[in-house]
């Protein structure tokens, strides 16, 4: 399921510029309530212009719910 | 309208804003960004997929918040803007946004705002948080 997106902004990104989007797996974390754990995953797409300037990240999260072992 | 940090208090509503979630307009916004298909385009073919109807892309809902967030205070930078996605924004049903600011640090010269997107029945669709920049003021 989805569990949400967050962006940051860390330069202005100008109209026309060629952005270069790498992701990679960013986090793994678990929270555990009523209905048992759940597993959260968070995959950062990171935006760079063409001299390798950094200028946002957006994280996409993803949340799965453990499966018994019964 | 805000113009600096100290013009925002603490506690203070941003002017309500009704977005704009036609199926048109819903429907164009995903083909802009890439991401078409009946999923936001089309009710019907919307429905074939399993899912209650047409919806608004999700990024589109967070250009909304980010829309609100600068119709209050056009000269403060977006710093980061986060979002939990509760239910998905219907198109074709009205929706209305608002944002209280919960935090202000002025050192930083920082806002955080906490957002929400709810339908007519009031139930929240969208909730986020937004952390606000303003540049220092000068004398």
């Amino acid at each position: 399921m989805d569990a949400g997106k967050g962006i940051e902004c860390l330069k202005p990104v100008r109209t026309g510029q060629t952005l270069i989007g790498k992701t990679h797996l960013h986090d793994i974390y678990t929270k555990t309530g009523r209905s048992g754990r759940m597993i959260f995953v968070v995959a950062r797409l990171a935006f760079f212009d063409e001299a390798g300037i950094h200028l946002a990240n957006s994280d996409s999260r993803i949340v799965m719910r453990e499966k018994s072992a019964k | 309208m805000i113009n600096c940090i100290e013009d925002v208090e603490f506690g203070a509503d941003l002017p309500a804003f009704v977005p704009d979630t036609s199926l048109t307009k819903g429907g164009q916004f995903a083909k802009l960004i890439g991401w078409d298909g009946p999923r936001f385009s089309d009710h019907e073919g919307a429905r074939k997929e399993g899912l209650p109807g047409a919806m608004i892309p999700g990024v589109m809902s967070q250009g909304f918040l980010v829309a609100m967030i600068h119709h209050w205070a056009p000269s403060a930078n977006i710093i980061n803007i986060d979002t939990v996605f509760r239910a998905p924004v219907m198109a074709d049903e009205a929706h209305t946004i608002s944002g209280v600011v919960t935090d202000i640090d002025t050192d930083a010269g920082t806002v955080e705002i906490d957002l929400t997107v709810a339908n007519t029945k009031q139930e929240t669709r969208v909730f986020g948080t937004a952390t606000i920049g303003f540049a220092a003021a000068t004398d």
